[in-house]
């Protein structure tokens, strides 16, 4: 953990301010259509996340939070609304320029499945250096690093399947983080894991947002996050109940 | 990401050994089927075709009674065109010798192994107008062999070679025309003419166009083919020519939609895995190139198999390596023209089969692939 927390800080802004907000979402809304019915899944979401923050996206199944995650992350696109991180508008960008903003500025941890089944847990955390035109050696060697940061040095040439569920999702929490990008989306992380292990995740995740000052959103049930998050959001039916700092 | 590629095949060693199997048995079939429609095709050119006509004064029963007269030969050649490659006065006649029944056939002695398609079993092709040369059936006939002296209206005659013709059912003696024209004299002249049609004209339509312009022109010859027989292998050898060509078309769309299911199979077990990589920040292009290299590596490995299998199959005798038709025989052969191609060919295939199975993987958006999206269809 000390290596981990070595690692230099990232720009330090004050995350209550939303003049410094590194996320903005106006009026956001995703609407799909099942068979002749139309779905809100997120409707009018409205919302300012600082930079550097620790925010936690609260909310019961179905109530829009992996769904405001995949808008955050690039990988869907909203259907009406305003979205801006970092002062870009993500409606406008173009699919390529999607790639490159994922690429650059964001890493995933899903709730499970996270990694390639038929690479290593290092393979798996070179993946983002190689996607941003590293050589696989170069890649490997920060990888070895950032593995090695969590504790996971040892496993490093294990494939997803001879891997705990926990450490699993440690892997992914340093593939996600190895590229320092700008922003961690972390949807449900802890959700198939026991207690012990979610305990783990939810300390690194906390560590690496204070050590690396990128931004975390985490979509999440586990109550004792909201209490430690600098930023809530919660999510009902689609719409923000609630959006700020922690009461 | 040929790395990824490489990885991916190497963890996955069962899935990678039924896919270069599966498509192993697809480019051995196409192969196979190419070669046999080269060497369908040799020996169509090297004359397995029925190419030749015969002309022969109407009306007679006998060919040694036909005369030819001397103008024939080009009116014969205006009337085909280019659809002539060779016309042979022959020299007809019924013989016995040593009690023996023989036909006698004078001819320029460098149509024999062409217009004719003698092949040499035994010694030379005549050196001079003493020698002849004995049809298969004729030397163990009449116990002659290679040195042998035969006697032909009082001349002597030294047998120089024995040979074979497709389906011959009768005895021949073979002797150069010149020899012939001076032992039987000027008079009679040549009996019967035999022409040679180039390999790419249609035998029927010449022939008809044929007897057409002789009837035309007010001479009564009759036209035949050679041999009935062998005009039925001629149609047979054409069908199987273009049989074997459409299954070797057939055999190309097998490999293409063969890459097509298992590019499939592989992009639909992989759609997570594809999702991951497009989350991490690869792009359509990359993901594209990812699986496009699995492809192409599974191709290689199935047509380097394949080719394997088609050398150990015609060099070790582990099937039939050669083709027999109408007493003409060509050997089934691969070179590396012909190997190049087909790696070309298979290449091709299988990168197309691949590209058209992955196009709706790689249009669908990276929420869609890691099955986050909130519905099929957005508005």
């Amino acid at each position: 953990m000390s290596d981990l927390l070595s690692w230099p800080n990232g720009p330090a802004e004050d995350p209550t301010t939303s003049q410094s907000a590194l996320i903005r979402a106006e009026g956001l809304t995703r609407t799909y259509r099942r068979g002749s019915e139309k779905v809100h899944a997120l409707w009018d979401v409205t919302l300012a996340i600082p930079a550097s923050a620790f925010a936690v996206v609260l909310g019961p199944s179905g109530s829009g939070k992996s769904t405001l995650l995949n808008l955050l992350g690039g990988i869907d696109r909203p259907s009406g609304g305003r979205l801006r991180v970092d002062g870009v508008d993500l409606r406008s960008l173009t699919e390529g320029q999607l790639d490159a903003y994922r690429r650059d500025h964001v890493g995933f941890v899903f709730q499970s499945n996270n990694l390639l089944p038929n690479l290593s847990a290092l393979e798996n955390v070179a993946l983002p250096l190689v996607a941003r035109g590293r050589r696989w050696s170069e890649a490997r060697r920060q990888a070895v690093a950032g593995l090695e940061a969590l504790g996971l040095g040892r496993r490093a040439d294990h494939r997803p399947s001879e891997l705990s569920g926990g450490e699993q999702q440690r892997v992914a929490l340093v593939r996600a983080v190895v590229a320092r990008p700008d922003l961690v989306l972390a949807d449900e992380p802890t959700g198939d894991l026991d207690r012990a292990a979610t305990e783990t995740v939810l300390d690194l995740m906390m560590s690496l947002n204070r050590s690396l000052g990128a931004t975390f959103v985490v979509a999440t049930h586990n109550q004792r996050l909201a209490s430690v998050a600098t930023q809530v959001v919660e999510l009902r039916d689609g719409r923000t109940s609630a959006a700020g700092p922690p009461a | 990401m040929i790395h990824l590629a490489l990885q991916d095949l190497r963890r996955d060693r069962l899935t990678f050994a039924f896919s270069v199997l599966g498509l192993g048995v697809l480019v051995f079939a196409f192969l196979l089927l190419v070669l046999l429609s080269l060497a369908v095709n040799r020996l169509g050119e090297a004359g397995g075709l029925p190419r030749n006509l015969i002309l022969v004064e109407r009306g007679v029963l006998q060919p040694e009674l036909s005369r030819i007269d001397p103008g024939l030969a080009r009116l014969a050649a205006s009337i085909l065109g280019d659809r002539l490659n060779r016309i042979d006065p022959v020299i007809f006649r019924i013989l016995r010798i040593e009690g023996h029944p023989i036909q006698l056939r004078g001819v320029a002695v460098e149509s024999w192994p062409t217009t004719f398609r003698l092949q040499l079993l035994e010694g030379d092709w005549p050196s001079g107008p003493s020698q002849v040369v004995l049809g298969r059936l004729t030397a163990e006939g009449g116990g002659w062999g290679i040195g042998s002296r035969i006697e032909v209206y009082g001349r002597s005659f030294r047998v120089a070679g024995i040979a074979d013709g497709p389906g011959t059912k009768t005895q021949t003696l073979w002797m150069p025309s010149s020899a012939a024209s001076e032992l039987f004299g000027p008079d009679k002249g040549p009996q019967v003419l035999v022409i040679q049609l180039h390999p790419g004209a249609d035998p029927l339509t010449a022939r008809q166009d044929l007897e057409d312009g002789l009837r035309t022109a007010g001479v009564d010859y009759d036209v035949y083919f050679e041999d009935a027989l062998l005009r039925q292998y001629g149609a047979a050898l054409s069908d199987l020519r273009s049989l074997s060509i459409a299954t070797g078309i057939i055999a190309v769309a097998a490999v293409t939609l063969g890459s097509h299911n298992l590019a499939w199979l592989a992009a639909e077990e992989r759609q997570r895995a594809l999702g991951i990589l497009r989350a991490v920040g690869f792009g359509r292009r990359a993901v594209g190139l990812y699986l496009l290299l699995r492809a192409a590596l599974i191709t290689l490995a199935a047509y380097l198999l394949a080719l394997a299998a088609a050398i150990l199959f015609l060099r070790l005798g582990m099937g039939p390596n050669h083709l027999d038709i109408g007493g003409s025989r060509t050997t089934l052969s691969l070179s590396p023209a012909t190997a190049g191609t087909g790696l070309a060919l298979a290449s091709a295939a299988g990168l197309f089969g691949t590209w058209w199975s992955i196009r709706r993987i790689l249009a669908a958006s990276p929420a869609t692939l890691l099955d986050r999206g909130p519905g099929s269809s957005f508005a």
